[in-house]
């Protein structure tokens, strides 16, 4: 009777994988003409959650109500079928297909029911982006368009089901604040036929598309609540259990002499680029996707060829020519994608640690278990890495563990220079502030670091000193006493061309 | 500035590369051998190479799903047995090709099956049933060929024409063109394409990938019995190791497809220009009496040097 209201309603859901309650009977009712908001902790449930509205998991216990009527969802398609859509985070498009072809995948019009009609589709999809206002190229393949038009490309794909709820999991994480400005409006426009469920690490996101936020910890729900009623202390307060008074740790350290120099630094879209980083100083860079800090990051690493200029490490001058020459002269790299280039998800903790290590742990050719077993109990120790034993798969373990295993695995060696490239994207508040405290307890030893992070609010908390990029130089230069977000931010999307 | 020029020039090679080895190569081998170019010897080649044709079709299909085949040339050598074999015992030529293809379209079927049921990868199950299929072959010939009288009709198949064009060739390219059609016309072939660029897209689209991952290795079974079949009648007789041969140049000419016009995904057309190249190669070495085993080499190197050329694109 009184569900009757709700256009879906959840109850009791539990979800169980070998080993792991990842739901813990779940309530949560979705209005119609709502934007709510999912939050949690990385390992809180949101993703599990969504995937069994969305088929991909069958719930272990509970039931799913649509507008009233019980349904059972084995299947991705069943969900589309009852009007359920999914925007995932990863972006799950065909590399080579155009935006049509990915949109109209496996929903594509055709002659007989075999013959493609490519002309129909590409109309179609025009009409639609019409409808809600947006524009791009149709005729690239998509691997060839910006991640913000890859998302409409997603979108679209899901509006084209003229589904009746929609699904965003973490949508702007690979967005510019304009792309999500823009997304936004979309939102808005969407939310007069869908209901939409959003799930994001950004509370500032949150509490400004959001009518109403629920919140997972640990695969519970702990409270669904009014966005206007709650504050973003109050919501975090929630989400981890425990207060966190300051975010950022950040502590007045001294500051020795200078450690790391770029001067001229020209590669690829980079040109002329100087910078300095001290002895136990942070340097945050900031700018907007493709701005060339990974292009930087990665040339001093000595992943792409200098071009012109020259790095001084140490006092000397040195050609980044290999990040193994790198390494040995103490500079690491913790990179963007932690998935892809920072770590093996099928070896375990243990192996993850020494693999950069394996040297010291090592008699003639073979390795020594108890040697590298000690190794990695320090790092874990040192890293506050929550793992049940070493054996554990790193590609189970929460997002912040496997950022924090990252870490861990480059610094068993005593490092200088630490480059983290968006070291804390895709993970949750407390994990963040951990690494944090990481952070703060290298440069206390006198490691420089150099902060590359698109979250301008945590750029601003932990840095000593901000430069800004844009277009593949360096724009601004700000020391703490000087940060202001709206200025900094001016820096980075200012159009170079235009002066 | 010059910076620039060369890399448009390495933008040109990359994409027309391929095209322009064929040319080249057509021009040496006319000037060294001026029977090359005659009439009599393009037909020859075309028949030379329909073979490959129909067997690296099949494998294209694998190739756009991101599977392997390796166990095309095996099975083309066994269906070139059995077929005889079957005649031989008295069959009735449309019967016996017809049980031949079947048994290659089983095959197929039971290569894509263990890949998506057992979840083994197809380099892996293929490889291992090239192996068992060269038993079965070794098993109904002891090793040694299959002579015999064979229907009229038969070795029509591999040897007669029509308006000059022979029989082979025109079977290759009536599968190439269907395969054309499917592949980039068919909601079928898009599905395939989008298998082979990233699965768990298409999962998430609704697409039983199982299905389509079967069904190309099950095509691709298919095609190769047809090459055996046609193979057999073009040498009058069923060799057990006729077919051995064949799995790596199939791969050459794929890998040479993908690299063609800079497509960077396996295509059909593509493969046919790899097709082409292979038999230039092949057919010109022969004509200016290089030895047979500088022929290997060189087939080594041209897989060698297309996949390379794949690699340079996607950078």
């Amino acid at each position: 009777m009184d569900n009757k209201k709700y256009i879906l309603e959840a109850k009791g859901i539990t979800k169980i994988f070998p080993g792991v309650k990842a739901l813990d009977s779940v309530d949560f009712q979705l209005n119609k003409g709502e934007i709510h908001a999912l939050v949690g902790e990385n390992g809180a449930g949101k993703s599990t959650f969504s995937k069994i509205l969305a088929g991909m998991y069958t719930p272990t216990e509970g039931e799913i109500f649509l507008n009233g009527q019980r349904v059972n969802i084995h299947h991705p398609l069943q969900a589309i079928n009852l009007g359920i859509g999914m925007v995932h985070q990863e972006r799950n498009l065909v590399p080579f297909f155009n935006a049509v072809e990915n949109i109209y995948l496996n929903q594509e019009i055709t002659s007989q029911s075999i013959f493609l009609r490519p002309d129909l589709m590409k109309k179609e999809v025009a009409q639609l982006m019409q409808k809600i206002g947006i524009n791009f190229e149709l005729d690239k393949p998509v691997s060839e368009l910006g991640p913000s038009k890859q998302q409409m490309a997603e979108i679209l794909r899901v509006l084209l089901l003229k589904p009746k709820i929609i699904i965003f999991d973490e949508p702007t994480s690979s967005l510019t604040k304009n792309e999500t400005q823009i997304f936004f409006e979309l939102l808005n426009n969407l939310k007069k036929d869908v209901a939409i469920i959003f799930i994001s690490h950004r509370l500032d996101e949150v509490f400004e598309i959001s009518d109403c936020i629920t919140v997972l910890r640990d695969g519970k729900k702990i409270n669904t609540v009014k966005t206007c009623q709650v504050n973003q202390e109050e919501v975090i307060n929630m989400m981890v259990a425990r207060e966190i008074k300051d975010l950022y740790p950040k502590t007045p350290v001294s500051i020795g002499g200078v450690v790391l120099e770029g001067r001229n630094i020209s590669a690829g879209k980079l040109h002329d680029v100087s910078f300095k980083v001290h002895k136990g100083e942070i340097v945050g860079f900031s700018g907007m996707v493709g701005s060339g800090r990974t292009e930087l990051a990665e040339t001093i690493f000595g992943l792409r060829r200098l071009e012109a200029g020259e790095v001084i490490f140490k006092g000397k001058n040195i050609v980044p020519k290999s990040p193994r020459v790198m390494i040995k002269e103490g500079l690491y790299l913790i990179p963007e994608d932690r998935r892809v280039e920072g770590l093996n998800l099928q070896m375990n903790v243990k192996e993850n640690l020494s693999v950069v290590h394996l040297e010291k742990v090592c008699s003639g050719m073979f390795v020594r278990k108890g040697q590298e077993n000690k190794v990695a109990q320090d790092a874990v120790e040192k890293f506050d890495i929550r793992i049940t034993n070493l054996q554990q798969i790193v590609g189970n373990l929460s997002g912040g563990n496997q950022q924090k295993v990252v870490i861990g695995k480059w610094l068993m060696e005593k490092a200088e220079v630490l480059i983290m490239d968006e070291a804390t994207a895709g993970i949750d508040v407390g994990a963040k502030r951990e690494i944090y405290k990481i952070m703060v307890k290298l440069a206390e030893t006198g490691i420089g670091i150099i902060f590359i992070s698109s979250d301008l609010p945590e750029l601003i908390g932990m840095s000593d000193r901000i430069y800004v990029m844009n277009e593949g130089t360096i724009t601004a230069e700000f020391p703490r006493e000087r940060f202001s977000q709206q200025t900094i931010l001016q820096y980075a999307i200012k159009d170079t061309n235009g002066k | 500035m010059p910076k620039q020029t060369r890399f448009k020039m390495n933008n040109f090679f990359s994409k027309y590369g391929v095209l322009i080895s064929l040319f080249l190569l057509i021009i040496f081998f006319s000037i060294k051998a001026p029977r090359f170019m005659s009439i009599k010897n393009i037909i020859s080649l075309l028949r030379q190479i329909s073979i490959l044709c129909l067997l690296s079709t099949g494998l294209t299909f694998c190739m756009i799903l991101n599977e392997f085949d390796l166990s095309i040339g095996e099975v083309a050598g066994l269906s070139g047995v059995l077929v005889t074999t079957l005649l031989l015992a008295g069959y009735n030529l449309f019967i016996s090709i017809l049980i031949v293809l079947l048994i290659g379209i089983t095959f197929g079927l039971i290569n894509g099956l263990i890949v998506t049921k057992l979840k083994i990868d197809s380099f892996i199950v293929t490889l291992a049933m090239s192996t068992i299929t060269l038993g079965c072959n070794y098993f109904i010939t002891r090793g040694k060929p299959i002579y015999g009288e064979f229907p009229p009709g038969f070795i029509a198949l591999g040897r007669g024409d029509l308006f000059s064009i022979p029989y082979p060739v025109i079977i290759a390219l009536v599968v190439l063109f269907l395969g054309i059609i499917f592949t980039k016309k068919t909601k079928y072939g898009r599905y395939m394409y989008a298998i082979g660029g990233n699965i768990i897209a298409a999962q998430h689209s609704g697409i039983t990938t199982d299905r389509y991952r079967i069904l190309g290795l099950t095509l691709s079974g298919l095609c190769a019995s047809m090459g055996g079949v046609v193979l057999a009648s073009r040498l009058g007789s069923g060799q057990p190791t006729a077919g051995s041969g064949f799995m790596m140049n199939c791969f050459a000419t794929v890998f040479l497809g993908t690299a063609i016009f800079g497509s960077k995904i396996p295509n059909l057309l593509g493969t046919f220009i790899g097709v082409v190249i292979i038999g230039v190669l092949s057919n010109g070495l022969t004509m200016i009496a290089v030895p047979y085993y500088y022929e290997y080499i060189i087939e080594g190197l041209v897989l060698i040097g297309a996949v390379a050329l794949t690699k340079i694109q996607k950078k």
